[in-house]
C-alpha cells in the first residue's frame, strides 16, 4: 500500500517555508509602498524586521537600497539551500545559481565591449556558495581569458561555445548557452528529488515563458530565425516545438495568432496588445505575473511539496524586483 | 587737413571702395538674414524633440525600474560607445561647427527588451539632438555675424561714408578756392604786366 506520509525532511522544509512566507511583504502592503508620495515615505513602509539594514542608513540612495534588497533575496535563497540536504540541497543550490550566472553574464557583456564593471554592479553573493572568482574575471583583458578562468567551474561549457561567439561577435550566444546549461542541469537534478513533476512543471513554465519573451523581443528587433534559434532554450513544456518554430518564422504581429488555441493563448494575446502600445515594462510585468500565477496555482494545490518551496523562492525574487522598482522610480522622480 | 589733388583722389578712391564694401556688406546681411530664417524654421522642430526626449526619459525610467541600477549599468556595458565627428565648415565666411554621428552604438547585445526599447529610442533622440544642437550653434554664429555685419553697415552708412563725403566736399571747396585765387592772381599779374608794357 502506498504511504501518504512524506519524508520528515520535506515536512520540515515545507513547514519552515510556510512560516517564512509570512515574512514576505503582502500584496496590500506592497501596494501601500508603491503608492507612497516619495522615497522617504516608501522606505518608512518597508518592514524593518526583514530589511533592518535600512535603519543604519543616514541618507537614502536607491542604488544602496537595491543592494540591500538583493542581499536579502540571496540570503533567503541560501537559507533554503542550508535547510535542505543531499539531492534537494543540490537542486536548490543549482536553482540559486541563477544569480551567479547573471553575474557571469554581466562580466561577459562588459569585457566584450572592453568596459569596466565594478563589484557593486554584481548581485551580492555569499562566498561559500560560489566557486567563481569574480574579481579575477572582472580583471581579465578579454573574453578568451574569462572563458579560460571559468574552465574548471560549472561554466566550463563556454569553452565549446567560444567559437560560435567568435563567429557571430555577440555575447548573446554565450548568454543563451549559459541559460541552456542552467535549465538542463536543473531539470537533470530535479529527476532525483521528491515532487519532481511539480518542480518540472514550474521550471517548464519558466522556460516556456522565457522562450516566448525571447522570440517576441528578438522578432521585434528584426532578427532572423537562425539568430533567434541560437538564443532559445530547447526545452518545451506546454508549448509544442512546432509552435516555437512557427513563432520564429511568423511576423511579430502574428504572435498571438500563432499561439491561438495553445496553453499560452491568453498570455500571448495580452502580450501582443501591451507591446502593440509600446510598453515593454508592462510586458515584463505580465511575464512575471504569469509565472507567479502558474507557480501559485501549483503551490495552492500542493502546499506541502517542493513546488511550494519553489513558489516561495519565486515570490522572494518578485519581492526584491518590486522593491527595487519602487525605490528606483521614486528616486528618479525626485531628481 | 591738407587739401590737394592727390588727397582728393585718394579720398575719392576710399569713398568708392567704401560704397562698394557697403553694397557687398548689405548683400551679405541679406544672405545672412535669409540663412537665419531658414535656421529658425529648423529650430521649430525643437518642440517635437523635447517631446521625444520626455518619451525617452520615461522609457529609460521604465528600464531602470525593471532592471535596477546594477542591471542598467550591466545593460549599458553591453553597448559600445557612440562616435561623433566634429568638423568645421565655412558658410559665407562664418566658421560653423558641424557634428555628425560617425558610428552608431550597436544595440544588439542588450539583453533585456525594456532596456533595448529605451536604448533604441534614446539613440534616435540623440541623433535629433545633434541636428538641433547644430542648428542652435549655427544660429548663434550666424546671429553674431549678422550683428557684426549690421554694425559695419551702420558704421559705413552713418559715419564713415558721410564723413568721407564731407571731407571730399571740403577738399574740393578748398581746391576750388585755391583755383579761383590762382586765377585771380594770374589775372592780376597779367594786368600788371600789360600795364608795365604800355
Amino acid at each position: 500500500m502506498k504511504t501518504l506520509l512524506k519524508p520528515p525532511q520535506l515536512v520540515y522544509l515545507t513547514t519552515r517555508v510556510h512560516g517564512l512566507s509570512r515574512h514576505l511583504i503582502k500584496p496590500d502592503d506592497m501596494k501601500l509602498i508603491r503608492d507612497s508620495r516619495d522615497l522617504n515615505e516608501a522606505i518608512e513602509k518597508i518592514p524593518k524586521s526583514e530589511y533592518g539594514e535600512i535603519i543604519e542608513l543616514t541618507t537614502f540612495d536607491a542604488a544602496i537600497l537595491e543592494r540591500i534588497f538583493l542581499e536579502r533575496m540571496v540570503e533567503r535563497f541560501y537559507f533554503i539551500v542550508n535547510a535542505t540536504s543531499r539531492d534537494v540541497q543540490k537542486f536548490f543550490k543549482a536553482y540559486s545559481s541563477r544569480f551567479e550566472m547573471e553575474n557571469v553574464k554581466r562580466i561577459l557583456r562588459a569585457i566584450h565591449r572592453g568596459k569596466l564593471l565594478e563589484e557593486e554592479n554584481l548581485i551580492p553573493l555569499m562566498k561559500e556558495f560560489t566557486l567563481v572568482n569574480f574579481s579575477a574575471l572582472m580583471a581579465a583583458k578579454d573574453l578568451k581569458e574569462v572563458v579560460g578562468l571559468l574552465r574548471e567551474t560549472d561554466y566550463g561549457h563556454l569553452t565549446d561555445d567560444f567559437k560560435l561567439y567568435e563567429k557571430f561577435g555577440t555575447t548573446s550566444i554565450l548568454e543563451a548557452s549559459l541559460d541552456k546549461h542552467y535549465y538542463e542541469r536543473l531539470l537533470e537534478i530535479a529527476q532525483k528529488i521528491p515532487n519532481k513533476t511539480l518542480v518540472n512543471d514550474i521550471i517548464g513554465f519558466e522556460i516556456d515563458l522565457k522562450n516566448l519573451m525571447t522570440i517576441l523581443s528578438l522578432k521585434m528587433r528584426g532578427l532572423e530565425q537562425e539568430q533567434i534559434q541560437n538564443r532559445i532554450v530547447e526545452r518545451f513544456h506546454k508549448v509544442l516545438e512546432f509552435r516555437i518554430e512557427a513563432l520564429m518564422e511568423a511576423l511579430p504581429e502574428d504572435f498571438a495568432h500563432t499561439l491561438k488555441s495553445s496553453y499560452y493563448a491568453k498570455f500571448a494575446e495580452e502580450m501582443q496588445t501591451t507591446l502593440g502600445s509600446g510598453s515593454w515594462k508592462e510586458g515584463e510585468r505580465i511575464f512575471s505575473a504569469k509565472l507567479h500565477d502558474e507557480a501559485s496555482e501549483i503551490a495552492a494545490r500542493n502546499p506541502y511539496t517542493l513546488g511550494y518551496v519553489l513558489y516561495y523562492l519565486i515570490r522572494c525574487e518578485n519581492e526584491a524586483k518590486d522593491l527595487i522598482a519602487v525605490v528606483v522610480s521614486k528616486q528618479i522622480k525626485q531628481l | 587737413m591738407a587739401a590737394n589733388r592727390g588727397i582728393l583722389l585718394r579720398l575719392k578712391e576710399q569713398l568708392e571702395f567704401m560704397q562698394k564694401s557697403l553694397e557687398i556688406l548689405k548683400m551679405r546681411r541679406d544672405q545672412l538674414v535669409s540663412e537665419m530664417s531658414k535656421l529658425l524654421d529648423e529650430i521649430k522642430k525643437r518642440k517635437n524633440i523635447e517631446k521625444q526626449l520626455m518619451d525617452v526619459y520615461s522609457k529609460v525610467e521604465d528600464a531602470y525600474s525593471v532592471l535596477g541600477y546594477s542591471g542598467m549599468v550591466s545593460a549599458a556595458t553591453s553597448v559600445d560607445n557612440l562616435r561623433v565627428e566634429v568638423n568645421t565648415i565655412s558658410v559665407m565666411g562664418v566658421v560653423l561647427t558641424e557634428f555628425s554621428i560617425e558610428q552608431k552604438p550597436k544595440l544588439t547585445n542588450i539583453p533585456n527588451a525594456v532596456a533595448y526599447d529605451a536604448a533604441t529610442r534614446l539613440t534616435s533622440a540623440i541623433e535629433e539632438l545633434f541636428k538641433i544642437s547644430k542648428v542652435e550653434t549655427w544660429i548663434e554664429a550666424v546671429s553674431q555675424e549678422l550683428m557684426t555685419t549690421n554694425r559695419k553697415v551702420n558704421a559705413l552708412e552713418k559715419a564713415l561714408i558721410p564723413s568721407l563725403i564731407s571731407s571730399i566736399a571740403y577738399v574740393e571747396g578748398k581746391l576750388e578756392e585755391e583755383e579761383l585765387e590762382e586765377f585771380f592772381r594770374a589775372k592780376r599779374i597779367r594786368n600788371i604786366l600789360r600795364r608795365t608794357k604800355s
